[in-house]
């Protein structure tokens, strides 16, 4: 089990995903609501680090930010289950926004892609961790990192940024496909 | 080195992924390779501004591997700089030891190695205090505390019919129901008065995580609301007073909690505030 300090500061950085997470203007379309689902979620998968006394800091951080993201996706696959399609399909890449900003931006994203980004970039988990966290391969962190990276350069290039256009974000992504 | 292996070394090299001798190795790669330079700068700028909107550039522009660096190349500095006997020749980089005089190998080190040796370890205490503590140091957390418990106090106290989660006069009951909610338990105050009258609690928002946010009751229906939030070793303080909105406030910390007490009237907050401090806490 992590020391207090230890957890305190995982705490806050899964508070701080969570929300990054949850406030996804689909389902949760305001900062109080997405406060409370981020409250209720945390403390479910806090439990996780409760139960096991045994495990170090690092693994038992990596397994309650597992729990919450699985949490998180079962409440929306609870959301979705009335949808004719439930799966959840990849929004189209945004086309020109006039007032696009680095949250909405992340907010498009589908939350495959959301999810990676948030824990490697938000929560400092390194690919490795984010890999074992999404209990899936470390190629598919590497590759879901250059989508998401290159629909957010879309984004804000299509809201007035010329520097992204011309460093062609699209690009990492295009070579990860060849 | 394919271009996929390129792509997941600078996703690296932005994530702070890469062990410092492959890190230094990229960054080699970058001096040579403008195109691939921008690119970088492109990913850092993304991290950075979606660091910046989710409020998390203050904990995590300083990476722990950045730190582990910065106190290896002190560390490494010192080695290089102080050798261990004082005898002892002087190593090149490539481990061979390098020519000494012997007037200078056999001499006792002289009053400017001993001043360059005190100023290295001036730098290096320097650095270490500012890795640990951080640029501004630790601050009370009072104001954040008041700030949390002001809007539990609003929304769960003001109004006398404002529901409460699980109702317990008993402060044994409440512990048992709050202790398995949070990761270090929660010292509810064990008191007994007859102004105050404890009516229940319920999770609330705190400063940096859950609270409890107790409720009381004083003999005229008014409610007197507690927060308490465990929080991460603070250092003991005495109750700061404020009074904000037609809200008064007593906000202190210590024995690892931060409180709390607000409510309508100056007097039973600071009536709460006393007891709470003198009074002993169930678990």
């Amino acid at each position: 089990m992590p020391s207090s300090r230890e957890w305190c500061d995982d705490a806050g950085a899964m508070r701080r995903l969570g929300l990054a997470l949850a406030r996804d203007d689909r389902f949760v379309c305001d900062d109080s609501s997405a406060a409370a689902l981020v409250d209720k979620l945390f403390r479910q998968a806090s439990l996780t680090v409760i139960d096991d006394a045994r495990s170090d800091a690092r693994s038992a951080k990596v397994r309650a930010f597992a729990q919450f993201i699985r949490l998180y996706r079962r409440h929306v696959r609870g959301l979705t289950a009335d949808d004719a399609d439930a799966g959840w399909p990849e929004a189209p890449p945004p086309a020109g926004r006039a007032n696009a900003s680095t949250t909405s931006a992340v907010r498009d994203l589908p939350l495959e892609l959301r999810e990676t980004l948030l824990l490697v970039v938000l929560a400092g988990f390194s690919h490795t961790e984010a890999a074992e966290a999404l209990d899936i391969p470390l190629t598919a962190v590497i590759d879901r990192l250059a989508r998401a990276r290159a629909r957010i350069g879309a984004h804000m290039g299509a809201a007035g940024g010329t520097a992204a256009q011309a460093l062609r974000p699209n690009a990492a992504h295009l070579r990860l496909v060849k | 080195m394919t271009k996929r292996f390129e792509t997941a070394d600078a996703f690296a090299f932005v994530d702070h992924c890469l062990a410092p001798v492959d890190r230094r190795a990229f960054e080699a790669r970058l001096r040579k390779d403008p195109a691939l330079r921008r690119q970088v700068a492109l990913w850092q700028s993304q991290n950075e501004a979606i660091r910046a909107a989710y409020g998390a550039l203050a904990s995590a522009s300083a990476p722990l591997e950045l730190a582990a660096n910065a106190n290896e190349n002190v560390s490494a500095w010192i080695k290089s700089a102080i050798p261990k006997q004082p005898g002892a020749a002087p190593r090149s980089a490539n481990g061979e030891a390098r020519a000494v005089p012997a007037r200078a190998a056999s001499a006792a080190p002289s009053a400017r190695f001993r001043a360059l040796r005190r100023l290295a370890a001036a730098a290096a205490l320097a650095v270490i205090v500012l890795v640990v503590s951080g640029p501004g140091g630790p601050t009370p957390p009072h104001d954040r505390l008041a700030e949390a418990a002001l809007a539990a106090y609003r929304a769960f106290a003001a109004a006398a019919d404002a529901p409460i989660e699980f109702r317990a006069r008993d402060p044994q009951a409440l512990a048992k129901w709050l202790t398995p909610q949070f990761v270090r338990g929660i010292a509810v105050p064990g008191f007994s008065s007859d102004a105050l009258t404890l009516l229940g609690a319920r999770v609330a928002p705190g400063s940096r995580a859950s609270a409890a946010f107790l409720v009381y009751q004083d003999r005229g229906g008014e409610r007197v609301g507690l927060l308490i939030e465990p929080l991460d070793d603070p250092a003991p303080s005495k109750p700061s007073l404020r009074r904000s909105d037609g809200i008064s406030l007593a906000a202190w910390t210590g024995a690892g909690y931060g409180f709390v007490a607000a409510g309508a009237d100056p007097h039973e907050v600071a009536l709460l505030t006393r007891l709470v401090e003198e009074g002993p806490a169930a678990r």
